[in-house]
């Protein structure tokens, strides 16, 4: 059975002649289904790029890849924005969360676009956030919250519509270590429990250890794959 | 999704309320003038008509001479006379009035009161072919017609010059050099909308103008009244002929007099009022235009200003239909919403233009609605341009969007 994500020879370039940036320079990858894997690597190293790629919100110059056994590259905008819709979810470094809606409205926004009820909306959303330990802010709008609750009503946002898929940006890029401590906890719990595929991009070393799997970017290619070891865990 | 786009474009449009207010604007005052002018416009129309109506019953007139333009053709052509008036009475068919009407400018005194006014002189049927009441006194009697008494009655203008407070029956007054007694006054009717003074005139009997003022026995006009609307085609045509008849017209030669009705007046004016409505409608139609340019630019100020908003949306599975849907319902409504409250101010501008010029308020449905709905258009139309060029969006650029 072929693995949930097969990239293959990979490139993208932005840019035309002198300007030209090889963001990605032929990067081959599989990440199998229920992992939790961290991209890594210094800026400009390609990984953001990458993430981009998976999440269909980029597109690569030249190669393969393929989601489920299905080839992505070539899709046009709607069928991407189909993928998605129905398989994708995407937390930011930003938080990117609407600033004049509350969290469940944030949270009811992309049921919205799948087209649910108002009845069926607001029962999901509300259970969303009470996943990640919000469903007392349901009212509140993103400049009423911290950054740490403002990243879980993202996350929220994220794995309301249970995607297969969960894509995380430098989440606790933003966020002091307290926050991104708790902020990756639920990750990984959402991974482990709820069984969903985290692909997450981070430059942060203390954050590698809630994750399985580790990829290496440099110069827009893969250095290196390792699996994470968990000696808290093994020594329990 | 269109319930959802209808309550984001209305967040939207009052969260920058002082913005939205401003794009309206264009809209509003191009759908307020359309109204307004539409509006005033038909109230004069309707307001002449009144005025043409109020000129007499179905009402033919009689005039010698084929064009009122330029002098020859009037001066060639012999008066008309008594005779040919007692003729029309006589022998055309759903006449129910008929009147000769002799007039002079004249100089009225009373006392130490002078005032300058046209003496109208006519037969008695006068009063009910031009539609005068006489309110007070009364009309001269068949004998007093026949003798060309020196009697007269007032229009209003004339005895409020004259009299002022004072009683006005009964008493002597100089008309030129004719000294005669005042046997009645006439209802009060006022200016008319093309701003004739109705009441300022003086009625005598012919016999009495022709042989105490005018010193001929022309008659300037005939007024003649059908019975009917309907049959004001068939009493035009009569007449017609009768008159050739009796002024030996050969049928080779055309009319030396024409004949002509209220109806013939109304449509030319009605003509005017019409070009004139269409004329001021079309500038504000431009007006319209330019509030769609106006809501063409703020639309491409918000996608610009929301594109990081937008690529949020894309990245959670918003198609470029429902990117595209959002923006334009956003817009269409803007506009519909200047649509609307002009809608109400230009007809409460045409009802207030309407008590200032003392002509009808009209309420016209069709262009009320029709402004309405024009003005959605222009805002879905002015707005489908920044909509797709939000739609458009790659996800990626608009998520990188500071």
């Amino acid at each position: 059975m072929s693995p949930l994500i097969q990239v293959r020879g990979v490139h993208r370039v932005y840019g035309m002649g002198e300007a030209e940036v090889r963001a990605l320079d032929g990067v081959d990858l599989d990440l199998e289904k229920g992992g939790f894997t961290t991209l890594m690597g210094p800026s400009g190293s390609g990984k953001s790029t990458m993430l981009n790629i998976i999440g269909c919100l980029d597109e690569p110059t030249e190669g393969s890849y393929m989601l489920e056994g299905v080839e992505m590259v070539g899709l046009g905008r709607k069928e991407r924005a189909l993928v998605r819709r129905e398989k994708l979810g995407f937390v930011f470094q930003g938080f990117n969360l609407l600033a004049r809606s509350t969290a469940l409205e944030n949270v009811e926004l992309p049921l919205i676009y799948q087209g649910f009820s108002a009845a069926e909306r607001k029962k999901r959303a509300t259970e969303a956030l009470d996943q990640v330990g919000l469903a007392s802010r349901a009212g509140h709008l993103p400049s009423e919250m911290s950054g740490g609750q403002q990243q879980r009503v993202a996350i929220a946002r994220a794995i309301v519509t249970q995607p297969e898929i969960l894509l995380a940006d430098e989440p606790t890029g933003n966020l002091d270590t307290k926050t991104s401590h708790e902020v990756m906890q639920l990750l990984q719990r959402l991974n482990r429990d709820d069984g969903i595929t985290i692909i997450m991009v981070s430059h942060e070393p203390e954050m590698m250890v809630y994750t399985d799997f580790i990829v290496r970017f440099r110069d827009g290619r893969v250095e290196s794959t390792e699996i994470v070891d968990h000696p808290e865990e093994s020594s329990c | 999704m269109l319930m959802n786009a209808f309550r984001i474009a209305v967040t939207e449009i009052f969260r920058n309320l002082t913005r939205s207010m401003l794009t309206a604007l264009g809209i509003l005052i191009g759908v307020a003038a359309v109204i307004a002018m539409v509006g005033l416009g038909q109230g004069a129309t309707a307001a002449i008509e009144g005025d043409l109506e109020a000129m007499g019953n179905n009402l033919i007139f009689v005039t010698p001479g084929v064009s009122q333009r330029g002098p020859s053709p009037r001066a060639q052509a012999p008066p008309l006379t008594v005779r040919d008036a007692e003729a029309i009475r006589q022998q055309v068919s759903h006449v129910v009035a008929v009147t000769p009407v002799a007039n002079a400018a004249a100089t009225l005194v009373y006392g130490d009161e002078e005032v300058d006014t046209t003496v109208n002189g006519g037969g008695l049927d006068w009063f009910a072919v031009a539609d005068w009441e006489v309110v007070e006194g009364r009309k001269p009697t068949q004998g007093e017609m026949i003798s060309g008494a020196a009697v007269c009655v007032l229009g209003d203008t004339v005895r409020e010059a004259l009299f002022g407070g004072e009683a006005a029956l009964g008493a002597k007054i100089r008309v030129n050099k004719m000294s005669c007694e005042v046997i009645g006054l006439t209802e009060v009717k006022g200016t008319n909308t093309m701003g004739m003074e109705q009441d300022d005139f003086v009625f005598v009997p012919i016999a009495t103008a022709h042989r105490r003022l005018l010193g001929n026995t022309d008659v300037s006009s005939i007024l003649v009244s059908a019975d009917h609307t309907s049959n004001i085609d068939s009493v035009t045509q009569e007449t017609e002929s009768l008159l050739r008849q009796r002024r030996n017209i050969a049928s080779n030669t055309s009319d030396n007099f024409s004949v002509s009705d209220t109806r013939e007046m109304a449509e030319m004016i009605r003509g005017i009022t019409n070009i004139l409505t269409a004329f001021l409608g079309a500038v504000a139609g431009v007006s319209l235009l330019v509030g769609g340019i106006g809501i063409m630019n703020i639309m491409l100020v918000s996608v610009t200003e929301r594109t990081r908003e937008i690529g949020i949306r894309m990245a959670i599975g918003a198609l470029e239909r429902d990117v595209l849907t959002q923006f334009l319902v956003e817009a269409g409504l803007l506009s519909a919403m200047g649509g609307g409250l002009g809608v109400a101010m230009g007809l409460l501008g045409s009802w207030g233009g309407a008590k200032l010029m003392d002509v009808p308020f009209v309420f016209n449905m069709p262009v009320t609605l029709g402004a309405l709905a024009f003005s959605a258009v222009v805002g879905v139309v002015f707005g489908w341009y920044p909509a797709r060029k939000a739609a458009r969006m790659e996800p990626i650029d608009a998520l990188r969007h500071t």
